[in-house]
Parts: structure tokens; sequence; C-alpha cells
């Protein structure tokens, strides 16, 4: 359904709209699907039961601090694949100048 | 060409104009050449940086390299390796953009992206054909230039115009593709055969004009069989499931596919198995990505939960064995799925599912069990095990069954992680407890005091016998009753399952004989219900075919299997029935004398029958026989029995005098308390393709009679513990001596046999049976006294009984036409008919033979002929 006329010269016009847009999807998504591999959604929700239904008085505490060294653990991997996965969406967003600036220097050192 | 859908305007781009075509043609070349330029040019780019970091790791040596200095230098090989990256970026941004909308999406499984949900308000309905579909429809032109070549070759004349695009050249351009051959596969239809054909009477013009169809019309229908199956392009099999609906009747092509049986629904069935196949396949590899996060122990992600000791020793934990597909995959109650989903999110969280054995309720668990393994659920089912409570297992355990289950339950409470599964929860209404109470009892109380959520399954019947009025029940639980599928639903249920099969079975199935299973099991077995008893045929016959040499399953062998479970000769007629059939006359009449009227109602209704022009809503055939004692009725019975069905075991007489009485129906139905069947009810069952004789049918008590009406009228009949018997296979024949004395003052006075049964109809019959009940009979038959050529007749045919058993101890004996006159004359009574003949014979003839015997004057070889001289037997 998109006829977006995708050549060399309305490549930066499409790289920074449509294109854009699906790199965002796709980091949306890859970001999704890491926080889904962690849990962390899912543990930070039982935040405050105790682990193993252990309702004791001792079990509940020893409970919420195990569970904050978890969360600690599952945010910091979460973190570092949003981290990881913004990196490339960094690099996404920095080629094409990258790349056309290098060309201009390259041309005007030729000169 | 326009058309709307409410706020959405379709136009249609891909018009068939040699220059748009050539243009695309010539589009899509240079794009190729392009592409290929440029990945030439990606190559050179990274031998360009390659040679740039040697020549300046040669120079300045590594820190050339890891400061990245090669790639500022200016020097001729990083230029070419920066402008190639510039190129490799379009490239990268082309490729993304050819495959966007392809992606899938990891985390809304339940998201229904209908590809109408367009944010343009006009949709070019070419950019939704797929790949296959643009060059299949542009292909057509080539099919419609050959095609003039030809007419102008033909007639001799060059029209000089471009020619018209018809229908046949997009079905010739559609049979290039290879889906659209493999569904002509499926068929067991060539298509270079259909090419062919088409081909050839693409020339007549009287077939395939312009006026016959609207082709302008078929992209637009494509996008609607599209829309059917939520598919998101338009792929070659929807333009040809487009085809039939834009042509006429009179069109070539439809009388193509209806030569090799190929209708509208047939198409769109099959493309939907294939697509939906493709959709399997696509969600396994989803869900293999989602479920390698799910645990595999007790533990769930939250570590909220205990290990389940209990449980695991009563429970199967199918969440587990979907993670590792170790469960039937599961497909077609998606639907049913949601709707559970809904009445979760909204009640109690307690659901009983009602459906019949084989209705897909454990396809229902197994889908649920196959979302919660990849989180695919609501947030209330996410991070659970769904657990199946092993009745059984709890029953047969020898411990306190009381106590085991509320300690099961306290144990699922605990974990908190947990879904309890109970198939078959009415089983627990039935296991009574010391207490008094039964375990379904104790489950309600638990749940209404414990949090818990139990998905149960029953069937319907089991529903309102044991749970409905059982105690709180109603509040515990929120009722769900399984849809019934569709025809198209079970045959692609059915479909999918025979590619699983297929794959395990190194077999193939077409599609014809998937067609039969469904519909010859949905006919023949009762007491089953579909999708299962139609996936048990395909079972069965892929377990065949895997050992055969062709290894293909065929309508044959689908018949052959039914045929062997029911005992109905399902098949389409076989060269020995349709013989008999057709002749059936004149093999009868060799056995019962005179009577032609009789046979030949009972030939014909037969033939109407077996030929498939009978209502199938009523029994095979009915016939009401009338007439005096002895004179062939019940002959004529067991005479079809032995002709018609070869064996004895399909013919069951009742004698229904029998069930003269107040208790007549009890007799004859069986009742509620009792498992035995009576003979009918067991014979019906056991051969639902049989012949049921009812002698002396005005004896039987008014009940009965009444109860006929119904099996006559609709073709069932309800045994006394409830069983509905299917009797639409079955021959009835009722006789009676009913209005006998009327038949024989009827011949006596020289009348008509139409002119007696007129006067029996007004007159005599009204006494013993309801105009009803005679309506209902495809023909009342009357039978007239015999003649004394045929009493002689008779008594040859006896006579030759006699000669059989004589033969079987090595004698040889004949009768002259005197005995049989003696026998003819002596035995017959016209108060008794022909019945008194067999005694006749067995007090004289039998008596005399023996004596012979005895004396030895008859012994194995002998060879004699028997007179009757003076009014004795002697040996001639």
């Amino acid at each position: 359904m998109n006829n977006f006329p995708l050549n060399l010269l309305t490549l930066p016009i499409w790289w920074y709209t449509r294109g854009l847009t699906m790199a965002w999807r796709w980091y949306q998504r890859r970001t999704n699907f890491a926080l889904q591999s962690t849990g962390l959604a899912l543990f930070a929700r039982h935040m405050w039961e105790p682990l193993y239904q252990d309702y004791t008085k001792s079990g509940r505490i020893l409970s919420f601090f195990l569970r904050i060294a978890v969360l600690c653990y599952k945010a910091l991997i979460s973190g570092l694949s949003l981290l990881y996965y913004g990196l490339f969406l960094l690099v996404y967003v920095s080629v094409l100048p990258a790349v056309l600036v290098m060309i201009i220097f390259q041309i005007l050192s030729h000169a | 060409m326009k058309a709307k859908s409410g706020k959405i305007s379709f136009v249609f781009g891909g018009n068939l104009e040699p220059e748009r075509v050539s243009r695309e043609r010539l589009k899509a070349f240079l794009e190729n050449t392009l592409l290929l330029m440029l990945w030439s040019l990606l190559v050179l780019g990274l031998l360009s940086l390659a040679m740039a970091g040697y020549l300046g790791f040669k120079a300045w040596g590594m820190p050339y390299i890891t400061e990245g200095k090669f790639l500022l230098e200016s020097s001729t090989y990083t230029f070419v390796f920066w402008i190639s990256a510039l190129t490799d970026l379009y490239l990268w941004a082309k490729y993304v953009e050819k495959n966007a909308g392809t992606q899938d999406s990891d985390l809304n499984g339940l998201e229904e992206k209908s590809w109408q949900q367009v944010k343009e308000e006009t949709v070019d309905v070419y950019e939704l054909f797929d790949k296959p579909a643009k060059k299949a429809w542009n292909n057509s032109l080539k099919f419609a230039q050959k095609r003039q070549q030809d007419l102008e070759k033909l007639f001799n004349e060059k029209t000089g115009q471009a020619p018209k695009i018809l229908a046949t050249d997009l079905l010739l351009s559609l049979l290039e593709n290879g889906n659209v051959a493999s569904l002509f596969y499926r068929i067991g239809v060539n298509v270079k055969d259909v090419a062919e054909v088409v081909k050839n009477y693409s020339l007549l013009a009287g077939k395939n004009r312009a006026d016959m169809e609207n082709f302008a019309q078929i992209p637009f229908s494509a996008l609607q069989e599209a829309s059917k199956l939520h598919n998101k392009a338009i792929d070659p099999l929807m333009l040809l499931c487009a085809l039939p609906s834009c042509i006429n009747d009179e069109h070539i092509i439809q009388a193509v596919f209806l030569n090799i049986n190929l209708s509208q629904e047939k198409l769109e069935n099959i493309a939907s198995w294939l697509f939906h196949l493709k959709l399997l396949s696509d969600d396994l590899k989803l869900f293999s990505r989602l479920s390698k996060f799910k645990p595999d122990s007790d533990i769930n992600t939250g570590l909220t939960s205990v290990p389940t000791i209990f449980l695991d020793r009563y429970g199967q934990d199918l969440t587990r064995l979907a993670k590792y597909a170790r469960l039937p995959v599961a497909l077609g109650r998606a639907n049913d799925l949601k709707e559970m989903f809904k009445i979760a999110t909204a009640g109690t969280g307690n659901i009983v599912v009602k459906g019949d054995v084989g209705s897909g309720r454990t396809t229902l668990i197994n889908e649920l069990a196959y979302k919660m393994a990849s989180e695919q659920v609501p947030v209330i089912y996410q991070d659970k095990r769904l657990v199946k409570l092993e009745i059984s297992a709890i029953l047969g355990s020898g411990q306190k069954t009381e106590s085991l289950l509320v300690q099961t339950l306290k144990e699922a409470v605990f974990s908190g992680n947990i879904i309890l599964v109970i198939e078959d929860i009415h089983e627990l209404a039935k296991a009574v407890t010391a207490s008094g109470l039964s375990l379904l009892d104790i489950l309600v109380n638990f749940l209404q005091s414990h949090e818990l959520t139990v998905i149960a399954t029953t069937s319907v019947e089991d529903y309102t016998e044991h749970l409905r009025d059982a105690p709180n029940f109603e509040q515990v639980f929120n009722p769900y009753e399984l849809r019934h599928l569709s025809r198209n639903e079970i045959l692609l249920a059915a479909c999918i399952r025979c590619s699983l099969l297929e794959a395990h079975n190194d077999c193939l199935f077409k599609y014809q004989a998937i067609e039969q299973a469904v519909d010859l099991s949905d006919i023949y077995i009762r007491g089953q219900n579909q999708p299962q008893k139609a996936i048990a045929v395909l079972v069965e016959a892929a377990a065949r075919a895997k050992h055969a040499l062709h290894k293909i399953v065929s309508e044959t062998l689908i018949q052959e299997i039914i045929s062997e479970k029911t005992h109905i000769p399902a098949q389409t007629l076989k060269e020995d029935e349709t013989e008999k059939l057709l002749h059936l006359e004149e093999l009868m009449s060799k056995r019962v004398i005179g009577q032609r009227a009789a046979v030949t109602a009972v030939a014909e209704g037969l033939r109407r029958a077996r030929s498939g022009l009978a209502s199938g809503a009523r029994p095979l055939a009915s016939f009401l026989f009338l007439g005096p004692t002895g004179v062939g009725k019940t002959e004529i019975a067991r005479t079809l029995a032995d002709i018609y069905f070869g064996e004895d075991r399909f013919l069951l007489r009742l004698d229904m005098s029998e069930y003269h009485g107040p208790d007549g129906i009890t007799k004859l139905l069986g009742r509620s308390d009792t498992d035995n069947d009576t003979p009918i009810v067991r014979h019906i069952k056991n051969y639902p393709f049989c012949l049921l004789l009812l002698d002396e049918f005005e004896k039987a008590s008014p009940e009965i009679t009444n109860l006929f009406l119904q099996i006559l009228e609709d073709g069932r009949l309800t045994s006394g513990r409830g069983e509905v018997l299917d009797l639409t296979h079955t021959l009835i024949i009722a006789t009676s001596n009913a209005g006998s004395t009327d038949i024989q003052d009827g011949i006596r006075q020289g009348l008509s046999i139409d002119r007696i049964k007129t006067r029996l109809f007004n007159q005599t019959l009204n006494k013993f049976f309801p105009p009803e009940l005679l309506n209902r009979f495809d023909a009342v038959v009357v039978f007239s006294p015999l003649t004394q050529s045929e009493i002689e007749h008779v008594s040859l045919l006896q006579l030759q009984a006699l000669q059989k058993e004589l033969l079987q101890k090595g004698v040889k004996a004949s009768f002259t036409i005197n005995v049989a006159r003696d026998v003819a004359e002596n035995a017959y009574d016209p108060s008794l008919g022909a019945r008194p003949i067999r005694r006749y014979i067995q007090d004289h003839l039998e008596a005399f033979v023996a004596t012979l015997l005895l004396q030895k004057k008859l012994k194995r070889g002998s060879i004699v002929t028997i007179d009757l001289v003076d009014g004795e037997y002697r040996l001639v």
C-alpha cells in the first residue's frame, strides 16, 4: 500500500520518515521481547508477594530484600538490552549523515 | 475500475494494456539490474576498505587500523568505500521497504490486524497483489496475444488491435503458478490437462466471449476472497477463487470446473487449507520463540509458587507438554478461546465447557495450553501452569478420595500459579464419598471459599443430568457451550490434521478423500461427533496408505474404511451391486412365484434408494404387504435379504404379535433401567444397513403403530435408554393379513388388483391402521392368492429343495410332473396358502425317501426318478 518513491535522491527523506518509524517499531519489538525474556514486568507485578508463599515475618523480610536484588538484576539486564538496541537506533539515526559527511569530505579532500 | 467499501475507495491500477505491462517489466528489469550493480558496489566497497586498511597498515602499522584512521584518510579506496556505503544504505532501505508488513508481532498475538484498517482513503488493489499474483496477472496478456495470433492464423486475417484479455487467459497464466498447481494436484487433476482443454476451447467464440464475463471485477472479487481468510495479500489462489464468480454459467471455465468436479466451495476450502497451513507454520515459529522463556519447573517467573507434589502425582502439566510440543497441534477453536477469555476476565473465572465428546473440548484445552506456554493470554492467565487433574488417578488411588481431592486442591491454591483443568467433571458427581457428599459437592464448596481457577469440560447431556441442578454449581462455574463447527470448519480442521498425518506417514491425501471422510462419517457413523469421527477415519486411512504401494489416500480407501466400520456399502455402486439392482426382479422371480407387483415395487424402491435419489431423512424404503397367508409375503423379504445383502445376519424378522400387549413398546424398545438391548435396538446398532421384516404387523399394539409413524417419517428410533438410532439405511417390510377376506372375495368377483386395493383402503384397512401410517409407506402392495399353476411352481421349488438335500447325500433324484401336481392338489389350502406344501412334502415324500435310504435302495451315486403311480410313490 505504501507508494513512497524510494530512490537514491529521496533516500534521506525516506530514512527519517518511514524508515525511522520502522526502525522505532523494530526497537520497540526487540526491547519488548528482551523485557519479556527477563520477565521484569511479571516479576515486578509480584513485588510485594513473598517468595515461595512464605508468609512468615522473616520470610516476608527476606523476600523483600531478595526481590529487590533480583529486580535490580533484571532491571540491569533489561536496561542493558534497551541500551544495546538503542545503540542500533542511534547508529541508524546517525549513519546516513555520517556517510554523507564522509563523502563530502572525501570529495573536498580530492579537490 | 473503482469500488467502494464504507469510507475506503478501492481502485485497480493493474490494467493489462501492453504499454503498462511492458513498463512494469522494464521497471522490474531495471530495478533488478540496479540491485545487481549495487550489490557489486557493496563488494567493491568492502574490497576497497580492505585495501585501504592494508595499505595504511603497511605504511603506519596497527594504530592506523585501531584508531580508525583508514576510514578518514583521503584516498581513492576510502572514497569508493564511502560511496558504496551510501549505496549499501539504499540497498538496505529497499530491502526493508519490500519486506515491510511481513514482520510478525511478538507480543500482540491477540490483536486482530485487519488489512482493511488502512489510513489512506483510496486503496490500489493491484498493490495488494503479492509478487506471484502480479506476475500471473501480467502474464495473462501473453496468453491473450497468443490466442489472438492463433485466431488470426485460423481466419487468415489480422485484427490490428490489441487483444482483449479474457478470463481464460488469466486462468492459463494462473495454471503456471506452483500453488495453483498444488491445488489441482490435491483434487487429482493435472494442470497440463486443464491448460490443454482451456487452450483448445478458448478459441470457441460461443463459449468464451467477453460478454460472458466481468473481467474487471476479478481483482475486487479476489480482494473479497482474501478478506474472508484475513489474508494480508492477494495471492494467485485468491485470483483463482475469484474466477467463477466473475463468469456466467455457460462460460468454458465453468464447464471445465464442473467436469473436474471443482465447485466454488471446494476451491475456497482448498485455498483456505493451503493458507492456514502457512499460518500454522508461522504460528509455530512464533510459539517456539516465545515459549523458550516459560519456566520448566513448578516455580513461576515471579517466584511466588511452590512445588506441588500431590498435583504432580495426580495431575498432568499441560503447559510443560505444550512447551515441548508434546500436545497434539490444536487448531480450530481460536474463537471459542477468545470467548472463554472474555468470560474468565469478567466473571468468577471458573468455566465449564459444554460440548459432546469429539467436538473439540480437548482441542480447546490444548490450544489454551499452547497459548499459556507462550504467554499469549490475558494477564489473569499469565505466568501460570495449566494442570489437568486426573480424576481416575484420584479415584483409583486406594486412599480416601475426599481428603486426597481436598489436599490436591489446597496445594493448587497454595502454589498460586495453577489453573486446574477437570475433564468430564460430571464424573465427580457420580463419586459419592462415605460422608454422603459427592466429590463434585466437595469441589464446589471448596471453590466457594478459595481462590482457584478451574476449567472443566462435560457433555451437554451430562451437564443437564448431573451438574445443572447440583447445589451452588452454577454460582461457581460459568457455563460455555462449544460452538458447533460448520461443515467447512470441520473440513478445515480435518485438512490441517491430514497435513500432519502426511508428514508422519509419508502419504498424500486427495482433497476428495478428506471430503468423503467428513461427509460419510457424518452420515453413517453414529454416536460420535465431528470432527473426531472424520479424523479417526483419516488417521486409519493414513496408517493403511503408509504401507500401500502408491501411498495416496483416495475416496475409495475412505469408503472401504467406513464400510468396514458400519457394515454399510457406503461406496458408490460396485459393478456386481449394479448388476444385482438392475436385474433384481429376474433374480427374485427365481424364488418368489407370481406376485410381480410386489417384486417390482421392492426392486424399484431399492434402486431408487441406492442411486441416491431417495430422501436421506426417511428409511431406505418401506413397504406394506397385504394378502392372505402363505402367498409369499415373507418369502419376498427373505429372498431379498439373500440376494441383495448376501447374508442372513442383515435380516431381522420380528413377529409383531409378540408386541401386542400394553408392555409391547417396552418389549420392543427396552427399558431405561437396564443395559440389555432389545433385538431391534441391537440389530440396528450393529447393522444400520439392513432389512427389517415385521410380520403380522396388524397385531402390534397401537403404541407401536404410532411409533412407526415417526420411524417412517424421520428414519429414527429412540430406544428405552434414550439412544437415538438411525434407520435411514434400513429397508422396512411390514406384512399383514388384514383384509385377506376382502382380497379373496375381490379375486373371486374378478376385480383387478388396483380395484381391490382401492376397496381395501376405503373400507377395510382403516380398522387396522391409521390412514397417516398407510400414507407413510413407500408402497402398499396387495398379494393375490396363488393360481393353480403358481402353486405347482411353488411345489416344484420345494421339490428342488428336497433334490438339493438328496444331492448332499450323493443321490441325484428328479421328480415327475405328476408328483408336483399331486403336491399342489393335496397340499394347498386356500386358507393357509402355500405353507402346507412344505409339511406335505415332509410327511409324504421325505418319509418315502427316508425309507428307501434305510433299505439301501438309495445310496451314494444313485440316479433315480420318483413318480406317482396309482396314488403311490415309486422309483422309476
